[in-house]
């Protein structure tokens, strides 16, 4: 597979006014590498302040990394000049968790489709409305909504909306942020299956956002796990729901709420006594995990793990034997 | 000793007396276009111990009848239009405000969503619960403070007493649940209301959150009414779910029974739509439509535009909610002839 798009070493911190640490900015994204194949959905789960969202914008040059390199077709998106650099963002597009915020409220929803062709493409304006009321249609909305504005909307339409918006410069990536967090539980499914069936007709690569690990089990082809701004375990999807090497991807699998019965059952022997409140996070030398971990050896407090190769997924842990051709 | 077993066997069994019962509710709000209708006949009762899940969507009217059980209402525009909401017997939609403000926190007690959001800012938590405590348990200072230190030892705050002056800021979101957790339980209520309380959590906080929740009510005999979205959750902590749709409960089971064999074309649709693990680029089996706003749901089943298996009927009235098989209450004209399909 041709890599679309390759992320190596990517740091960034944010800030460093805090009053209790001024001389120090914590570092939100710790040295992460990624890449995504065509027509490939990758997901990239992990809690709150794991640092997936910063990693997505990174991934498109709408935060600069600290340190690190993207390349996008073997091109390096920071050696890109304006000319350059616009015409990638008409090729990497981005969607939103809350449409109602991603779209201008005082635009008609047509013309904030319309003007990525706009910025992206030299058509002329009947072709431009043409082609918009064709997405319109595409993402399951009538084009005679072309003229109304978001709050004519429900969140679900919205959100048909961005996606409109997204691939209307027929892009070969979209990293969706949390596309269907904000919307109700019936309206997800539709949203996703949209995404889907976009995704099979124009062959583009999605960076899949999201805390929900069973959406992202359901729709990725490989999932990467972050946990405090570092990739903790990566591989197949399939492999790493189903054979899971890392101690925070088994936790992280052991919390999702399980409807069938059975199920439950057979995993509640395993879960931790989870009443307990973790230790606090350890700021020190060792893996980020080491304080929650429940399986630490005394080299986890010492030593940051490299990324080794075990099962067939790529795991940041020092409880399998490293290996020197595992990030290469 | 076996002579008052016997008496007790004799005597006739005591219906047992729901701590919360909830019959025909309706609330309706002022907006600009006059009174409309967001909670439509809501009936449903708790016994003591038991943990009943009120599941919908946006929309549907479960906080709304939630507010409107702990008469919260009062300093909205909404208005409880008819029915009753009885606490132990006694009807709460009628009591002076001064009253149902002593229940609140020492019978009946509510934590939200975003717990930061309901504690104040500006008092340290440990200030925060022990006014509560002593307000309802009129307790002097220091055994208020005592009694707010105990009680944030048994949510599971590490060094308690130490962090009893620590402001709301200071804590991570699952902590301030904990704390809300804290403050609510301290007057000893028999009922928490607790509204999608680990929405806003992560998956690893939600389930440490929830554990303790299912703990300290097997500790304290606590009532819940839980309001939620994710049927996981419903699943994993909840004995009884009812389903709203649209200001009506559409379907009342126990939770096992509702997962494995819903009833209501409804809920059905909502157990399909959850991925599952594994499925990858699977389509999601979805409802169509979207969910109808108060003031405008359809005639007749409110569900019906969007249900796979509505009949002429279906269009024309709206079916009671009604109990057809061993404990299971349906909304639906189709429910015995249908054979939904639920969890594996």
């Amino acid at each position: 597979m041709t890599a679309l798009l390759e992320a190596q070493d990517l740091v960034k911190s944010f800030g460093g006014t805090g009053r209790r640490r001024a001389d120090r900015s914590p570092q939100v994204v710790k040295g992460v590498s990624i890449s995504v194949a065509k027509g490939e959905i990758l997901g990239i789960v992990g809690e709150t302040g794991a640092g997936k969202s910063t990693v997505g914008r990174m991934l498109i040059r709408l935060i600069e990394p600290d340190q690190g390199t993207v390349r996008f077709l073997g091109e390096d998106l920071a050696s890109m000049d304006r000319h350059e650099l616009r015409r990638f963002r008409a090729r990497a597009r981005m969607i939103f968790q809350d449409p109602f915020s991603s779209l201008d409220p005082m635009m008609a929803i047509g013309n904030s489709v319309a003007e990525s062709l706009l910025l992206h493409t030299d058509l002329s304006s009947e072709k431009r409305q043409e082609r918009v009321e064709d997405l319109l249609e595409r993402v399951g909305l009538n084009a005679r909504y072309y003229a109304r504005h978001p709050h004519e909307f429900s969140g679900g339409q919205l959100q048909r909306v961005a996606v409109a918006r997204a691939i209307a410069t027929n892009p070969d990536l979209v990293v969706c942020d949390e596309p269907v967090a904000a919307l109700d539980m019936s309206i997800r499914a539709q949203v996703i299956n949209l995404l889907l069936s976009l995704q099979s007709e124009l062959g583009m690569a999605y960076v899949f956002i999201s805390h929900d690990l069973s959406l992202v089990g359901h729709i990725a082809h490989r999932t990467a796990v972050m946990y405090r701004g570092a990739i903790v375990e990566q591989g197949q999807t399939e492999q790493v729901f189903k054979d899971p090497q890392h101690p925070y991807t088994r936790e992280l699998l052991n919390s999702v709420p399980l409807l069938d019965a059975q199920l439950r059952a057979a995993r509640s022997s395993s879960r931790p006594e989870s009443a307990r409140v973790p230790a606090p996070p350890d700021e020190g030398t060792g893996c980020s995990y080491v304080g929650r971990c429940p399986l630490a050896l005394p080299l986890c407090t010492q030593q940051v793990p490299q990324m080794r190769t075990s099962h067939g997924a790529e795991v940041a842990c020092h409880l399998y034997p490293s290996n020197k051709t595992a990030t290469s | 000793m076996t002579r008052p077993v016997e008496l007790r066997h004799e005597a006739p069994a005591p219906t047992p007396q729901p701590l919360l019962a909830v019959e025909d509710l309706r609330v309706s709000f002022g907006t600009d276009v006059g009174p409309v209708t967001v909670v439509d006949g809501v009936t449903f009762s708790i016994q003591p111990g038991e943990t009943l899940a009120l599941v919908g969507e946006s929309g549907s009217g479960k906080s709304v009848t939630a507010m409107a059980i702990i008469g919260l209402l009062r300093h909205s525009n909404g208005r409880i239009t008819g029915g009753s909401v009885r606490f132990d017997g006694r009807e709460l939609t009628t009591l002076p405000e001064k009253q149902l403000r002593t229940m609140r926190g020492s019978s009946i007690s509510m934590i939200f969503q975003e717990p930061r959001r309901s504690l104040d800012p500006a008092f340290s938590v440990g200030s925060q619960i022990a006014e509560v405590a002593a307000r309802h348990l009129d307790l002097s200072r220091r055994d208020a403070r005592r009694r707010a230190i105990e009680m944030l030892d048994r949510v599971g705050i590490p060094a308690a007493a130490q962090r009893f002056g620590d402001y709301p800021h200071e804590f991570s979101g699952g902590m301030c649940q904990r704390v809300m957790l804290a403050m609510a339980l301290v007057a000893n209520p028999r009922l928490l209301i607790a509204d999608e309380p680990t929405t806003a959590l992560d998956v690893t906080v939600q389930a440490r959150v929830l554990r303790l929740l299912g703990d300290l009510q097997q500790e304290m005999g606590l009532s819940i009414l839980l309001i939620t979205h994710d049927l996981g959750v419903v699943a994993e902590t909840c004995d009884r779910v009812a389903v709203m749709y649209a200001g009506q409960i559409v379907e009342e089971a126990a939770a096992e029974t509702l997962l494995r064999s819903p009833r209501h074309p409804y809920s059905e649709g909502l157990l399909a739509s959850l991925p599952q693990f594994l499925d990858p680029g699977q389509r999601l089996v979805a409802i169509s439509g979207s969910v109808p706003i108060p003031g405008s749901w359809p005639q007749g089943c409110r569900f019906h535009p969007r249900c796979d298996y509505a009949v002429d009927a279906c269009r024309e009235a709206i079916p009671e909610l009604a109990l057809k098989v061993d404990g299971h209450h349906d909304r639906c004209f189709r429910a015995d002839e249908l054979s939904l399909p639920g969890v594996s």
